[in-house]
């Protein structure tokens, strides 16, 4: 019950729990839900891999989705019939992420190196154009990239892209392009400067662009 | 591959232009930065100019907000077709969490 603990301190600051809000002639508070006792089996899944998909691993995805059933029993009268069922469950989950990410930033201690590889580096000449000789450019993707993106193997690719980039660059990419985090706040819960946080953005787009290009379109 | 003569000669030609506009290593960053931020009209032209000349960093801008849209299919678990699903043992223990909770 770590997650929990820590958790709660930024749970007070925050008021993101069910923001829906009662509105005029809605049905009661906490009508429309399920029996919790089936909310595993309904939603389980849905949540499990919502987690897992932003936060990379197993353990703490269960913790997360455990944490948000419990707190979403807990705080059932306040389920208002505005949203659906699973979207007020989502939006505790995503609290919940937020939340595990901030402590994660707070963890690191090791500032990682902000400067680009040599790998992302190199692809440039002397004076910053993409090299000609050899062609260090992007390649062309083809028409139907947009199309294979839905495929499972630019997923399976994706994964393991985010995977191979540093765990602070990996967060500041996940909290900005999967959770459409505003800037300012994620740089806050980063513990990160702007200019830091730009670069961390930059080289994340640099590297999964050329690792999908690599691992992705070449097989 | 060796560059032919009119490759060679847009090379030379963008090698020459470089010193007074923003390098393709300028470029990318500023892309990037166009997708979390309003940029000035006057950066938000210098994309615009250098794209329009650069092929490199005109794939490199389309294949950016790609990665955007995979990323957005990626991160809905309904559509993300590599994580994978609870397991039994998991799905017994949020249960009984949950029992226990309401007791």
């Amino acid at each position: 019950m770590t997650v929990l603990s820590v958790a709660m301190v930024d749970d007070a600051m925050d008021p993101a729990l069910p923001t829906d809000s009662p509105v005029e002639g809605a049905p009661a508070l906490g009508a429309g839900l399920s029996d919790p006792g089936q909310w595993v089996e309904l939603h389980g899944n849905y949540l499990f891999r919502y987690a897992l998909i932003r936060v990379r691993n197993e353990t703490v995805a269960e913790d997360l989705v455990q944490d948000t059933l419990l707190a979403a029993f807990q705080g059932k009268d306040r389920f208002s019939g505005q949203s659906t069922e699973r979207s007020w469950l989502t939006g505790i989950l995503k609290h919940k992420v937020l939340d595990y990410f901030r402590r994660q930033a707070r963890e690191r201690t090791i500032m990682e190196d902000a400067s680009m590889p040599e790998e992302l580096e190199g692809r440039f000449d002397d004076l910053g154009l993409w090299k000609h000789e050899p062609e260090s450019g992007p390649t062309d993707w083809g028409a139907d990239a947009a199309g294979l993106m839905q495929r499972k193997e630019f997923m399976a690719a994706l994964k393991q892209c985010i995977s191979k980039l540093p765990p602070r660059c990996a967060d500041a990419f996940v909290l900005r392009e999967m959770e459409a985090t505003d800037s300012d706040r994620i740089q806050e819960m980063l513990g990160v400067s702007p200019s830091n946080f730009w670069v961390l953005l930059h080289r994340a787009r640099m590297q999964l662009r050329l690792c999908l290009e690599q691992n992705w379109l070449k097989h | 591959m060796p560059l032919n003569p009119l490759q060679k000669a847009n090379y030379a030609m963008m090698r020459l232009m470089i010193r007074v506009m923003p390098s393709c290593r300028d470029i990318s960053q500023l892309i990037s930065a166009g997708m979390d931020r309003n940029l000035p009209l006057r950066k938000r032209l210098s994309i615009r100019l250098h794209v329009s000349m650069c092929k490199f960093c005109r794939r490199y801008e389309k294949q950016l907000h790609l990665l955007r849209e995979g990323v957005g299919h990626y991160a809905d678990p309904e559509v993300n077709a590599v994580e994978k699903s609870l397991s039994p043992a998991a799905k017994e223990k949020l249960e009984k969490a949950l029992a226990d909770e309401a007791k």
